[in-house]
């Protein structure tokens, strides 16, 4: 992010923090996109993703004076939106625990990428399984250590690893057949 | 290049989905402007508790203070009518202790409770004019009366709760 951007990003949290929804209104505009596909890639239900994107940006704007500026404010706010994502997929009995016994293709390097595009991949995130779901967003999407994954998951850190082939081997064939169904 | 490195290199391009944003604000906004309100409404709420719990304190001050100074009087009058009212209230308060163990049926007893509160009343208003107007006996008399009629009604409530219980156990064991 430009030094301009974080100084106009203080100046509307500093509004914010005042009250102004005008500027929490444009601290919406400038984050929503971003946030509704983290959430609509851990959580793949139009309706589920704007209830949460709704209660983790209301959550966002009454604990603003918690924002420390320790990171950014998008990074600060994804946080928001993943916790709150979580916690959905775990009141619905989601247990990130258990690892399917499912006979995984071999990993071959082969190149798939020449056919495919960001649609695509998103799309197909979108079918994996939640368990194999959320940890891929998590570790390859957003970034997250397999510590950390295992932490947030109360799971162990070797489950996030095979979740985390898992999801990348599947992913891999969906977009297989993506590319085989295209041409 | 594998997958891995595909999205690494592209995961700012895979934003694609455009949101209803205008709707999801309008639902942002709504609970924005609620908060404040239902903030105002629990500082209302705090507020009216306190002013309750003020009243009632105040209230039990007055009542305790008044029964001290009544029994100062009564002990100034006469120390066996003031032994004779504390006996009355610690009968009372036992009373009231075992109907509140017995886990009664509100319902049937509402009548009951309507005449305890009753002779609450005149109790206290008596004990405010014995403190107003000094001794008289034929107000001290009444008051010693009406202790004795609200022990007497406070029996009779026990008495129904046990009758009431045996009713139901017989009607169980048929």
């Amino acid at each position: 992010m430009g030094e301009k951007n974080v100084e106009i990003h203080a100046k509307l949290i500093d509004e914010a923090l005042k009250g102004s929804q005008q500027a929490m209104y444009r601290l919406y505009k400038l984050y929503v996109q971003a946030m509704y596909n983290t959430c609509i890639r851990m959580v793949p239900n139009q309706y589920d993703a704007e209830d949460i994107i709704q209660e983790s940006f209301v959550k966002a704007f009454n604990n603003l004076h918690s924002f420390r500026g320790d990171s950014s404010f998008g990074s600060w706010l994804k946080r928001i939106v993943i916790n709150q994502s979580i916690t959905f997929l775990r009141k619905k009995k989601q247990d990130f625990l258990e690892v399917d016994c499912l006979e995984l293709p071999s990993d071959e390097d082969e190149d798939i990428t020449s056919g495919i595009n960001p649609t695509m991949i998103h799309d197909s995130i979108k079918t994996l399984p939640k368990k194999a779901r959320v940890v891929l967003n998590l570790y390859l999407l957003e970034g997250y250590r397999h510590k950390e994954i295992a932490k947030i998951l109360n799971i162990t850190e070797s489950t996030s690893k095979s979740q985390y082939l898992r999801a990348k081997q599947l992913l891999r064939e969906k977009l297989k057949k993506e590319i085989r169904y295209e041409y | 290049m594998n997958i891995e490195e595909y999205i690494r290199k592209n995961r700012n391009q895979l934003d694609v989905e455009m949101p209803d944003d205008d709707y999801l604000w309008t639902g942002i906004s709504h609970s924005l402007n609620k908060k404040p309100r239902q903030k105002r409404f629990l500082i209302l709420k705090i507020a009216a508790a306190t002013v309750v719990l003020i009243t009632l304190s105040v209230i039990t001050y007055q009542v305790t203070s008044l029964r001290n100074n009544q029994q100062l009087i009564l002990a100034k009058i006469d120390p066996d009518l003031a032994k004779q009212e504390a006996q009355f209230q610690n009968q009372i308060k036992t009373y009231y202790q075992v109907l509140a163990a017995t886990n009664y049926d509100e319902e049937l007893l509402t009548s009951s409770f309507r005449d305890l509160e009753y002779i609450d009343t005149l109790i206290n208003k008596y004990s405010a004019d014995l403190n107003k107007h000094g001794p008289n006996l034929k107000l001290l008399n009444s008051l010693m009366d009406l202790y004795q009629k609200k022990i007497r009604l406070l029996d009779r409530m026990l008495n129904e709760i046990e009758k009431n219980k045996k009713y139901e156990n017989n009607k169980t064991n048929i």
